[in-house]
């Protein structure tokens, strides 16, 4: 009998690897570096507002919370490269060619403008409250920010055209 | 959308001519990926200057045999 459900399973797999395959490498981890970068993002800052509740006031910097963070980012940025190069060993070993290299230069230079309006902001909207440690997280936060926004814009030109 | 660049090529219609070559093949040819070779066959990236020799020699053609210019 005629399986409707199966029929959009399908399709949407070879949609998938379809997409998958126009993607280099170098796009592929664009994308899990927005991912990884979103979920430890999340999950550092959880962390910081579960401390800052208890404490009734601005969590301060902690150190261990933030190598765990680097960790954290370290790791799961390892197994990202790990999958994707498993997934198509033959890209595995390319590395960025002029296209995407421009790419790279275009959404660093973005991410370059949008993190100094950010900081802006922060020494601008925080520093006058003279919280140093909510300007720290905002710094911290910033930096995070425009990292996933390199990504993005990177994600954006391959897809849109460099 | 972003405003298409004003060169124009003819690498897909070459490279079908040339024994059907494949876009891996062209794209080990010049030293990019084959998604950058997608990418100048759909006309979203203009290859650089080297890029684009390279392309020509493959096809034993010349320059302006492959790109052209469609732009004011």
């Amino acid at each position: 009998m005629f399986d409707m459900s199966k029929m959009f399973y399908y399709m949407g797999c070879t949609r998938f690897l379809t997409w998958g395959s126009l993607m280099g490498f170098q796009e592929k981890m664009a994308w899990a570096m927005v991912v990884v970068l979103i979920v430890t993002g999340v999950t550092y800052f959880s962390t910081v507002f579960q401390a800052s509740a208890a404490l009734g006031a601005v969590a301060p910097p902690d150190l261990p919370l933030m190598f765990g963070y680097a960790v954290f980012l370290v790791v799961l940025t390892i197994v990202a490269a790990v999958i994707i190069s498993v997934s198509r060993p033959s890209e595995a070993g390319e590395g960025p060619d002029e296209r995407d290299k421009l790419i790279q230069y275009k959404g660093e230079a973005q991410s370059g403008r949008l993190m100094g309006a950010l900081m802006i902001g922060a020494l601008l909207g925080v520093g006058m409250s003279g919280d140093a440690n909510l300007l720290f997280h905002f710094v911290f936060a910033n930096l995070i920010i425009a990292q996933i926004a390199q990504f993005g814009f990177q994600i954006l030109y391959y897809r849109r055209g460099a | 959308m972003a405003k298409r660049p004003p060169i124009t090529n003819r690498v897909k219609e070459l490279r079908e001519a040339k024994d059907q070559m494949s876009q891996s093949a062209l794209a080990k040819e010049i030293g990019v990926t084959r998604q950058t070779v997608i990418a100048i066959e759909q006309g979203k990236y203009s290859p650089s200057l080297e890029s684009a020799f390279r392309i020509a020699r493959v096809f034993d053609v010349g320059l302006e045999d492959v790109f052209g210019w469609d732009g004011d």
